[in-house]
């Protein structure tokens, strides 16, 4: 079942085409990767999903109901948490959450409950008195997260949910996720962060100037768009001379440094034994080898030049 | 529908509102008002002023055109609060929630009515104070409510068609710097404007503020129905109800953006 259905959706602001003629689905139940360099379009199109901008062409269904024109009925069930400090600098933290969830439609009986026990799931129990501006960045963006996740949403948007997090805040924020993936949300999760893409995402889309690039599983944008391998060699014969040799064993370039030789392969496991023994066969001996896979990092690179 | 999410909003302004910021601008502003104008004006420069055909002490004429110059700044707030809330990301959040764009603007007008109701009641009993009087009778103060709501309502309409149509920080600026000595001082708020200039005379005429000066000042003072306040009831009406109906009709293109 898909949670959400993006058929060609188009925005433009003035002569710049923002989102083009974008189509793709994010399937009930999982974390959904929505990727691409800064002004890709990756803001547009999750406000247009959850109802905020209108397109000049195309639709969506998300959960069943058409956006824009079911974005009030739409908004019982979705969290959503934008990149800036989207919160009310003049209340605190408590009545920031009170007030989302009131206008969550949260019964009375409820409200405060629900406030109270995500203020001490997220870390911000002993804040609940502070004003938003008072907060360390980290604390910032969990009160957003934990508004998001008010009222049981069905779908939550998140972008760039952990910027400027520590490693132990992101992991927390991480887990928070996954125990809620457990429940059965839906997230679509905007980000530039790799390692958290990598940590979350079954599948990504990648958007380039507004057009899709690529949609997928995260192992397939490493295998189409990652590049190729690196093997570093560091041996006992004279550089040039190993070059030359690695070259003929069929490496598709080689980089010689001071001590070693980078040399770019697309599969290491076949390629190094082969160079290995060409090596032994000119009597040079091979003192260490490491081997770098392609990261999403080099995907992303791949994806963002491959347009 | 627009009840259920109309309070939280409402509920939420006045909360931010009541914060010690606010109330210490809320009774420092008017207060150093009452004093500049009201006490230096009328020592120094006019004792006496005609209005409506009328002689008063120019502190009467003064607390009515105070009242009505603290109406525009639900314009200013409207317009900066919609403005702030769109480049901050807050309208998103709100947006998303369900929340239809009609009760946004409602809860607006609905907190600055608050607001502009408590200052007008804090200058008028200052007003009172300083002059040991206190003209107004019940009907008298049922219209000058009424000319306050309605100038609440303009302005705010009019806050909130700007801020949907001006997105730019510069031009914001610049707006708010022309139209905040503009409105105020061309106008009715602080003097009469028969011994003006004809420029400042017809800017004063047709300038709203002028009209909501206009119909509280005579409720105020209590005096009989004038041609002036006949024409700035009128005037004051016909602009309302324009400024809320486009109001209502630019809801729609009230953006995230």
């Amino acid at each position: 079942m898909w949670a959400v259905e993006a058929r060609r959706l188009t925005k433009r602001y003035g002569r710049l085409v923002a989102v083009d003629d974008l189509s793709f689905g994010v399937r009930e139940g999982e974390i959904f990767g929505l990727l691409g360099p800064n002004g890709a379009g990756k803001t547009t199109t999750v406000w247009m999903l959850t109802g905020l901008l209108i397109p000049d062409s195309g639709g969506a269904t998300v959960l069943g109901h058409s956006v824009p024109e079911e974005r009030e009925a739409l908004g019982k069930q979705i969290g959503i948490m934008t990149q800036e400090h989207a919160v009310d600098v003049l209340l605190t933290v408590y009545d920031n959450l009170y007030f989302y969830a009131w206008l969550k439609d949260l019964p009375r009986e409820v409200r405060r409950e629900e406030v109270e026990s995500k203020l001490k799931e997220f870390g911000l129990w002993e804040r609940r008195k502070s004003k938003p501006y008072e907060l360390s960045g980290g604390q910032m963006r969990r009160l957003q997260i934990a508004r998001a996740m008010l009222g049981d949403p069905k779908i939550i948007f998140l972008d760039e949910p952990t910027l400027g997090l520590d490693p132990t805040g992101k992991k927390v924020a991480w887990d928070l996720i996954r125990e809620k993936l457990e429940g059965g949300v839906t997230f679509v999760l905007s980000t530039n962060e790799m390692a958290e893409v990598e940590a979350l995402c079954e599948r990504i889309l990648f958007l380039n100037s507004g057009r899709k690039v690529f949609e997928g599983s995260v192992e397939e944008a490493m295998r189409r768009f990652g590049g190729l391998s690196v093997i570093t060699l560091r041996t006992s014969g004279e550089i040039s001379a190993v070059k030359e040799i690695l070259l003929d064993a069929g490496a598709q370039d080689a980089l010689p440094s001071a001590e070693a030789v980078d040399v770019f392969v697309q599969d290491p496991a076949e390629f190094a034994p082969r160079a290995i023994s060409a090596l032994v066969s000119k009597g040079i001996r091979v003192l260490s080898l490491d081997v770098r896979k392609p990261s999403l990092e080099d995907a992303f690179q791949g994806m963002a030049g491959g347009d | 529908m627009i009840e259920l999410k109309l309070v939280p909003l409402t509920w939420r302004e006045y909360k931010r509102g009541l914060t010690a910021y606010f109330i210490i601008r809320f009774l420092v502003e008017p207060t150093v008002s009452l004093f500049i104008f009201a006490v230096a004006f009328s020592s120094v420069v006019m004792q006496r002023v005609e209005f409506a055909g009328v002689q008063t002490s120019y502190l009467l004429f003064l607390v009515p055109g105070l009242a009505a110059a603290y109406t525009y700044g639900s314009f200013t707030m409207t317009y900066q609060l919609v403005f702030a809330e769109r480049s901050q990301g807050m309208l998103a959040i709100l947006l998303s929630s369900g929340m239809s764009k009609l009760e946004y603007v409602l809860s607006k007008i609905l907190y600055l009515l608050g607001y502009v109701g408590a200052i007008t009641v804090y200058i008028l009993l200052g007003g009172a104070m300083i002059s040991k009087e206190l003209p107004l009778t019940p009907l008298n103060s049922a219209l000058f409510l009424a000319s306050m709501v309605l100038a609440t309502t303009f302005w705010c309409s009019l806050g909130f068609i700007l801020a949907i149509f001006v997105k730019r920080v510069d031009v914001r600026d610049i707006l708010m710097s022309v139209m905040g000595t503009l409105i105020p001082f061309c106008s009715t708020v602080y003097y009469p404007l028969y011994r003006s200039p004809w420029l400042i005379r017809t800017i004063g005429w047709i300038n709203p503020i002028s009209a909501v000066a206009n119909t509280m000042r005579a409720r105020f003072l209590g005096l009989p129905l004038s041609e002036l306040e006949a024409i700035s009831w009128i005037q004051l009406i016909l602009y309302t109800v324009v400024a809320l109906v486009l109001a209502v009709r630019s809801i729609r293109r009230l953006s995230v953006r």
